[in-house]
C-alpha cells in the first residue's frame, strides 16, 4: 500500500530536483506542476501543462545555432495497492529553432498499459502527427507541415518509456556527456523513486492470453 | 534571547511600539531604541557610524532584529538618514530587518508592490500593517520566527545541511527541500549575501548570517509567492471556497491539518498547499467546496469577480482570486515553485505599459 501523499512528493521532488538541475546549467525547463486525481485505488499523475524544454541542444555536440524547443506531456497511473504504475502516456512534441519560426519536426507518444490491450506491445512507441496542449508560454505560432502527412499506426515496441524514462532519454539525447554524468550523480536518488510498472503482473497478463514471449510482447 | 533594536525618530511612536513589543514578547525580548544622541564625526559615513555604534554593543546582548521607520528624518543629528543606510549596515553586520512606513500609499499602490515584488530577492522585509500596535505585532511576530531559525540553525545536524534542505526542516517539512530550492534557483539567488564568505571558507560568519538569509528567504518569497504555501485568499482561490466562507472557524477547522505553523506563521495564516491536496484527495472530493458539502457545510465557491469564473489562483498585485485564462503566469521573476502566483490580465496590461517587464 503507498499513500496519496507519498506518490505526491516523489513525483514534486523528482520534477523539482531535475528542473532545478538542468535551469542552473543553462537548459532551460519550464516547470509544471504535479496534479493529481483519485479515482477508487488508482491515482492519476498529470503534469498542470506539458513540460517545456525550451532552446534545447538540437543533439549532443550540436553547434550552438541547432536548436530546439521540446513539449513533454505526461499521465501516468499509479496503483496505491502496490504503488505500480498500471498505466503511462508519454506525448512528446520537437520543434526545430529556425530564426524566430518554430518547425514541428517530430511527434512521437509511449504507451504503456498493464491490462494489455489485443494487438499492442505491451510498451511501444508510436508517432503523432498532433501537438500537445501548449504551455500558456509557449509561442502560439509555427509550422506543423512536416508532421502533416505521416503514417500514424506504425507502434514500435520499446522499452518502458515514462516520466523517469523521459528524462533519462532527453539528459542521453541532447546534453553534454559531462553534464550528463553530473545530472545523475545529483538526480538519481529522485528518478529512482518513480514508479515502474510491476512487471511480475505483467507476465502473468501476458501469458492469460495466446501471446508472444519476446522482448517485444504481444498478446493477441 | 537577543534585542529588538528600534530605529524611529518619531519619540511618541516609538515608545508606543516599545511597550507594544514588551507585552507581546512577554519581556522575554529587550528593547531597545538607538541611540541618536551623537552624530557621524566628519568623515565618516553614516553607515560607518551607525556600524561602530552597533559593534562595540553587539557583545553585550545579540542583536535578534533591527526594526526601521522607512523616513528618519527628525533624528536631528542625522540630517536625511533614511532606512536604506540601516539596512546596509543590518545586512554588514548579518542581523534580520525590517521596515514600516508611515505613508501607507507608499506601500498600498500597485505599481509599487509591483516594483517591490520585482525585486523581491533584494528588498528587505516591509510591515504590511498600519499603524504603531499592528506594526508591534508584526515586528514580534518576525523576531520570535528570527530567533526560532537561530536557535535551529545551532543544531549541527540542521547547520551542516543545504540551505534550502535546512531551511525545509526548520520549517517542519524536510520532504519539501526540493521545492522550496526552486524559490530560490535562477537569477534570483538569495544565497548572494553569503556567497563571498563560502568562497572564503569563512564558514563561522556563513552560519553566524544564515539565520538572517533563511528567515529573509523565507518571509519574502516561499510565504508571499502562493505555490508551496497558500495563504488565506490563495487558499480560498486553490480550494473553490469564497474568502468569506474560509474565514469562518467552522470551514477552516476542516484544514486544520494542512495548516502551516512553523516560523512567521504568527503573523497570518498560511496552508500547505500538498496537504490541502491530500485532504481532497483522500475523500474523493474535486475541490474544498465539494470536501464541505460532503461535511454538511455548503460554501459558496470561490470566482474570479471580473468574469465570475472559478478562480483557482492568486493575483500577486491585486491580492484577489483569479482564473487561469483571466491572468498571466509564467513571470520569469516569480520564484519558479510559485505556480499558483499570477498577475491578472488587466492589471498585467496596465502595468507594463507603464514599465517594462
Amino acid at each position: 500500500m503507498v499513500n496519496v501523499g507519498y506518490v505526491q512528493g516523489v513525483y514534486q521532488n523528482c520534477l523539482a530536483e531535475t528542473c532545478r538541475f538542468l535551469n542552473k546549467h543553462g537548459f532551460a525547463v519550464i516547470v509544471s506542476r504535479v496534479g493529481l486525481d483519485k479515482d477508487g485505488q488508482e491515482l492519476v499523475v498529470t503534469l498542470a501543462e506539458p513540460l517545456y524544454f525550451k532552446d534545447w541542444p538540437y543533439r549532443t555536440g550540436a553547434k550552438p545555432n541547432e536548436k530546439l524547443d521540446i513539449l513533454a506531456e505526461i499521465t501516468e497511473t499509479i496503483s496505491l495497492n502496490d504503488g505500480h504504475c498500471v498505466r503511462s502516456t508519454l506525448r512528446l512534441n520537437y520543434f526545430r529553432l529556425d530564426g524566430e519560426k518554430r518547425i514541428a519536426c517530430e511527434a512521437i507518444h509511449y504507451d504503456f498499459d498493464a491490462t494489455v490491450e489485443k494487438q499492442h506491445p505491451v510498451c511501444h512507441a508510436q508517432n503523432s502527427n498532433s501537438i500537445v496542449a501548449l504551455p500558456e508560454i509557449f509561442p502560439e505560432t509555427y509550422d506543423a507541415t512536416p508532421l502533416a502527412k505521416r503514417h500514424q499506426d506504425i507502434r514500435i515496441p520499446t522499452a518502458f518509456v515514462n516520466f523517469a524514462g523521459l528524462f533519462a532519454k532527453l539528459i542521453a539525447d541532447h546534453l553534454p556527456a559531462d553534464t550528463v554524468s553530473e545530472f545523475w550523480s545529483t538526480c538519481k536518488s529522485y528518478i529512482d523513486k518513480i514508479p515502474a510498472h510491476a512487471s511480475n503482473d505483467v507476465v502473468k497478463e501476458i501469458l492469460a492470453g495466446k501471446s508472444l514471449q519476446s522482448h517485444s510482447w504481444y498478446k493477441w | 534571547m537577543s534585542r529588538i533594536l528600534l530605529f524611529d525618530d518619531v519619540e511618541s511612536k516609538r515608545n508606543e511600539i516599545s511597550q507594544e513589543l514588551l507585552r507581546l514578547t512577554d519581556k522575554q525580548a529587550e528593547v531597545v531604541a538607538f541611540d541618536a544622541d551623537s552624530g557621524p564625526d566628519e568623515g565618516v559615513t553614516y553607515e560607518q557610524h551607525i556600524e561602530r555604534q552597533l559593534r562595540a554593543n553587539i557583545d553585550d546582548a545579540p542583536i535578534g532584529l533591527i526594526a526601521c521607520d522607512k523616513e528618519l528624518g527628525m533624528y536631528g543629528n542625522y540630517p536625511g538618514l533614511s532606512a536604506n543606510a540601516i539596512s546596509v549596515v543590518a545586512r554588514t553586520l548579518g542581523i534580520p530587518f525590517c521596515q514600516y512606513s508611515r505613508h501607507p500609499m507608499a506601500t498600498q499602490r500597485e505599481i509599487d508592490r509591483f516594483n517591490t515584488l520585482k525585486r523581491w530577492d533584494s528588498e528587505e522585509i516591509t510591515l504590511t500593517g498600519n499603524g504603531s500596535k499592528e506594526w508591534a505585532g508584526e515586528i514580534a511576530h518576525l523576531w520570535r520566527g528570527f530567533e526560532f531559525i537561530r536557535t535551529e540553525y545551532t543544531n549541527p545536524q540542521i547547520g551542516k545541511l543545504k540551505p534550502a534542505t535546512a531551511l525545509a526542516t526548520i520549517m517542519g517539512r524536510k520532504d519539501a527541500a526540493t521545492r522550496i530550492s526552486l524559490y530560490g534557483s535562477g537569477d534570483q539567488s538569495v544565497m548572494t549575501e553569503v556567497f563571498a564568505f563560502v568562497e572564503d571558507g569563512d564558514y563561522d560568519t556563513v552560519a553566524h548570517r544564515m539565520p538572517r538569509v533563511l528567515g529573509t528567504w523565507l518571509r519574502l518569497s516561499i510565504l508571499r509567492f502562493p505555490g508551496l504555501l497558500v495563504n488565506e485568499t490563495a487558499a480560498a482561490s486553490y480550494l473553490n471556497v469564497s474568502t468569506d466562507d474560509l474565514k469562518k472557524e467552522k470551514v477552516r477547522n476542516f484544514f486544520s491539518g494542512a495548516r502551516y505553523n512553523g516560523p512567521f506563521s504568527g503573523i497570518e495564516t498560511w496552508w500547505w498547499r500538498d496537504d490541502l491536496e491530500i485532504l481532497l484527495l483522500e475523500a474523493d472530493a474535486s475541490d474544498g467546496k465539494a470536501f464541505l458539502q460532503t461535511k454538511g457545510v455548503p460554501v459558496e465557491p470561490c470566482l474570479d469577480d471580473e468574469t465570475s469564473e472559478r478562480a483557482g489562483f492568486y493575483c500577486m498585485i491585486t491580492r484577489t482570486p483569479v482564473s487561469r485564462a483571466n491572468s498571466k503566469g509564467n513571470i520569469n521573476w516569480f520564484p519558479s515553485g510559485a505556480d499558483l502566483s499570477r498577475i491578472r490580465n488587466s492589471k498585467f496590461e496596465q502595468i507594463t505599459s507603464l514599465v517594462s517587464m
